[in-house]
């Protein structure tokens, strides 16, 4: 699984833009890798896209003009009876389009293996059986495509948060009464291939004439679950054995599950190992890794295969790619094995999408400019409204407030990289300054339990990479509470004697290496914020040299590589913007 | 960003202890060539470690070696084969086949590949060891067998550090009676500690530039096992600018804060607030006027935060670690937390960070 590169340029040709409007509607095109669609209303340039590769892309989640708002999310519903009325065991599955996932009602503490417990033991009315789906659903968060919430009475709604026909599937149960769930419908437009031609009823949007100012936006999806693959829980497998064991120790994070020639105590973290045949010896395990006077329960919870125990982390603690830490390891001397067997759980993945917010908003006493947001727990909902109500927790230039005040954006030539996780775009309007920036989405290598690194720039204004109090535009959503807007700055690289960045000198002599090349060097971004302070990882796709005495603009690594800047050569303490470029196209 | 990340197999020196550093020597150096078979070696308790599914040291090779004690006391591995064999070294008493150092015992390395280079290393006392650098490889055998070797079979003029071929090395103490030593090595690098007192690194860089077709440093200040703030004259090489001018003042680079520049990302008085650390990447510059460059990031080493894991100076850890020790599995030292270690001489300064096995008890 990885991510795939696309750049805004058609091969060998930059895009130059002589309208802003028709530049958001290219860029918007070229995003969810329309390769078709034309504009109507603008010359040919401003019509076109990037012809960069085909594949996954950023998808359309909406898109509003004219007064009508076309969506792209498949929808279903949930109608719950009270659990008397629900037999343990019975079932419902939800297909999302990638995997069908099958939920067990659970009253005696025992699923089928492979399935998902919903726990109504302590549920009364139908209600509460609502509540609990939603709670299991959600706990389990991008396991699956789809989020559950409050649909009213006896009722859950389902939303497949990835837009596409994909999501338009078949659900089913085995509930008697009348428990239902619909099938998934309203899913529109093909994964990461919608075409703005197939808009309806936002036609501004369809036909690339996009009005400034007022009403017409669009919200747009990151794909980085087709890019690398859904989230899953880190697996864990024992397979006992009845014969050859003298002593056998199981390690399950800090915790110990010790094989003993005796009975079984509660409390003791143990187990007889002496049972036979290989069928009860694996009753005999799960029922001590289950039982809640063990240290077991707040880990996980262990499902019996018969001949082989599975070992659950519990999501709620071990979502992801966090389970991946947890120690998994076996001792002594016996003929027990376990899967994976290298120290730890493995193959845990996370992977959460973006939403991203984009409008031609004239704010007062500027010129047009793109207005933006980005969303980082995928959940617009959606309105019909000149200006939609965002989430609680969408990241602007504040929450739930766009960027919209800067003047950096420009006509001219544009530039750009993109993948399913993150896009970073850079005006150039010809002078020196003027030159604006963009970065949306996720940065790479952030740590295991920050499942949402997104981060959107707030100073389209500044193209540069600076080490000045600037550079404080990196506006996220905290990992440490998911509610705090945050702002952070660029990591820059220093070192040498006196004291000097790597990157920054006015004498140039640290900065052209003497190779005759420059180092192509990592932009990390932090958060110094009190109790949100976090290094959250690095821009991908973009990056920094040194000041050079090339000039302001240009390529390296034979193309490879674009860069700008909106100073003056030798200015002190400014670096270009590198973006990583396509090795075809002159800049 | 696999800025540090080796790109070859890599073999871990896991916390092996020995009597003298006669002893470490003489096993490191099968350590680094994958000799498993020669016959001194069953008595030396080998124990290194080899992961990523490969010994990670099929590049290295014996080039010559030196024994005071023998008859024939300068040598060339017989085979190419032999380069791999410590055995393989002929004659009565010769001290890298009996594995019986002594004083002023010398012996050359190769590491191979399209550019290789030379690693001079010398017993030089019971408590040092002395390297020099040949990034060009080309250390010319055969001469007298003397310790060092001299001119013109022995060093090159850009033999690093010193030059020339004068008997200057780069020094290297902590080798006193019974200590650990613990490090990695993969294709083109190796590093390890002293009694997590001791740091050195010899080899290659990651993503320097692409004109640069010798990335490799040699660190030279190895008494001093920390990230410091910013310290000149840590690192040599030989200027990628010419090939020809040995540069020793070479620095680290870290990454700082740029709102806060008094600090780095790695010397705060708090961990992340997820409850996590980063492992960074350390990188090394060189500002020598004409010769100013970026040499890239070390492989496989990097920086622990201060804080943290850090309030003690050695340890193992994953960069999830939430430095509580809460019983979670993800704390250090409390189990699934061995993909690194770390140690530092300083417990207030970031300290330097090896990757690791996975599962084995550090320290």
């Amino acid at each position: 699984m990885a991510y795939t590169t696309k750049y805004y340029a058609k091969t060998g040709t930059q895009m130059v833009h002589t309208d802003l409007s028709d530049a958001l509607w290219s860029i918007v095109r070229w995003l969810v890798n329309d390769q078709t669609s034309t504009s109507t209303s603008a010359s040919s340039q401003d019509a076109a896209s990037s012809t960069g590769p085909a594949g996954p892309g950023w998808m359309l989640v909406a898109a509003r003009s004219n007064s009508s708002l076309f969506t792209t999310r498949a929808t279903a519903t949930i109608t719950t009876i009270a659990a008397a009325s629900i037999n343990d065991a019975e079932w419902f599955y939800i297909n999302d389009g990638t995997d069908t996932i099958y939920y067990e009602f659970d009253k005696d503490n025992s699923i089928t293996p492979g399935r998902v417990r919903v726990d109504i033991s302590g549920d009364t009315t139908a209600d509460d059986v609502r509540d609990t789906i939603i709670s299991v659903i959600n706990t389990r968060g991008s396991l699956s495509r789809i989020a559950a919430s409050n649909g009213g009475s006896a009722t859950v709604d389902l939303l497949n948060r990835q837009p596409g026909t994909d999501g338009n599937q078949t659900n089913g149960h085995n509930v008697g009464g009348a428990f239902n769930i619909t099938n998934s419908t309203g899913g529109a437009q093909g994964d990461g291939n919608g075409t703005m031609a197939g808009i309806t009823g936002a036609t501004n949007w369809r036909d690339g004439s996009i009005a400034v100012g007022a009403t017409d936006w669009c919200v747009l999806r990151s794909d980085r679950r087709t890019a690398l693959g859904q989230s899953a829980q880190a697996t864990g497998r024992i397979t006992p054995s009845t014969s050859g064991t003298t002593s056998v120790t199981i390690d399950i994070g800090s915790q110990t599950l010790t094989g003993v020639a005796a009975t079984r105590t509660s409390g003791w973290d143990d187990f007889d190992y002496r049972v036979t045949p290989l069928s009860s010896l694996c009753d005999e395990i799960v029922a001590a890794l289950n039982d809640t006077n063990n240290n077991f329960t707040a880990l996980g919870r262990a499902v019996d295969g018969s001949t082989y125990v599975d070992f659950e982390l519990n999501p709620a603690n071990y979502f992801g790619r966090l389970g991946n830490l947890v120690k998994f390891a076996l001792g002594g001397t016996n003929s027990y094995s376990i899967t994976p067997n290298d120290g730890t759980f493995a193959s845990g993945v996370t992977t959460e999408d973006v939403q991203l917010y984009l409008k031609m908003a004239t704010p007062s006493g500027t010129p047009d400019e793109f207005e933006h947001l980005i969303m980082p727990f995928d959940d617009f909902v959606g309105d019909n409204n000149n200006t939609p109500t965002f989430p609680s927790t969408a990241i602007g230039d504040a929450l739930q407030n766009p960027v919209d005040s800067t003047t950096g954006l420009n006509v001219g030539v544009w530039i750009g990289v993109a993948d399913e996780g993150m896009a970073s775009l850079i005006s150039d309007g010809g002078s020196v300054e003027a030159a604006g920036w963009l970065y949306w989405g996720d940065l790479d290598a952030p740590l295991p339990s920050d499942s949402r690194p997104f981060v959107i720039w707030d100073r389209a204004d500044f193209c540069r990479i600076t080490d000045a109090s600037l550079t404080q535009y990196w506006n996220r959503l905290s990992p440490a509470d998911d509610t705090t807007f945050i702002v952070g700055t660029l990591v820059t690289l220093y070192s040498g004697s006196p004291n000097a960045s790597v990157t920054r000198e006015n004498t140039g002599d640290h900065l052209l290496n003497r190779l005759g090349e420059q180092p192509i060097l990592p932009v990390g971004v932090y958060f110094a914020t009190t109790n949100h302070r976090h290094m959250a990882g690095f821009l991908r796709n973009v990056y920094m040299i040194g000041n050079t005495s090339a000039g302001v603009r240009g390529t390296l690594g034979s193309m490879s590589y674009a860069y700008r800047m909106d100073n003056n050569v030798g200015a002190d303490g400014i670096q270009p913007v590198v973006l990583k470029w396509d090795g075809l196209t002159k800049y | 960003m696999g800025m540090n990340t080796p790109t070859g197999n890599v073999k871990l020196y896991n916390r092996i202890s020995h009597t003298s550093t006669a002893v470490f020597l003489v096993d490191f150096v099968a350590f680094l060539i994958d000799d498993e078979g020669s016959s001194f070696i069953t008595g030396l308790n080998k124990s290194w470690l080899t992961t990523n599914g490969g010994t990670g040291g099929s590049t290295w090779k014996m080039v010559e070696a030196y024994s005071s004690a023998a008859s024939t006391n300068r040598q060339t591995p017989p085979t190419t084969s032999g380069n791999n064999a410590l055995d393989s070294f002929t004659g009565t008493g010769f001290s890298w086949k009996t594995g019986s150092l002594l004083a002023g015992d010398w012996i050359v390395l190769e590491c191979g590949g399209t550019n290789p280079f030379h690693i001079y290393i010398e017993l030089n006392s019971t408590t040092q060891i002395g390297y020099k650098f040949m990034p060009l490889g080309d250390f010319s055998t055969g001469g007298s067998a003397v310790s060092p070797p001299v001119s013109p079979n022995g060093f090159s003029a850009t033999a690093i550090p010193g030059g020339g071929s004068s008997s200057s090395l780069n020094a290297q103490t902590g080798y006193t009676s019974t200590v650990y030593y613990t490090g990695d090595a993969a294709d083109r690098f190796f590093s390890f500690h002293i009694n997590l007192a001791t740091f050195m690194y010899i080899g290659e860089t990651n993503q320097g530039a692409s004109a640069d077709t010798r990335p490799y440093v040699m660190y030279t200040d190895s008494d001093n096992l920390r990230w410091d703030m910013i310290t000149a004259s840590q690192w040599s090489r030989l200027s990628p600018v010419d090939n020809a001018t040995e540069l020793t003042a070479g620095s680290n680079v870290q990454m700082f804060n740029v709102a806060d520049l008094g600090n780095r990302v790695h010397y705060g008085d708090v961990i992340d607030a997820t409850g996590e650390f980063r492992i960074l990447p350390v990188g090394v510059f060189f500002d020598d006027t004409n010769h100013n460059h970026f040499a890239g990031w070390l492989v496989g080493v990097g920086s622990a935060p201060r804080d943290g894991v850090l309030s003690v100076t050695s340890g193992t850890a994953n960069q999830a670690d939430r430095g509580d020790d809460t019983g979670d599995g993800i704390g250090p030292n409390s189990g699934g937390e061995e993909n690194f270690i770390f140690t530092s001489d300083l417990n207030t300064a970031p300290g330097v960070m090896h990757f690791w096995d996975g599962s084995s008890t550090f320290p």
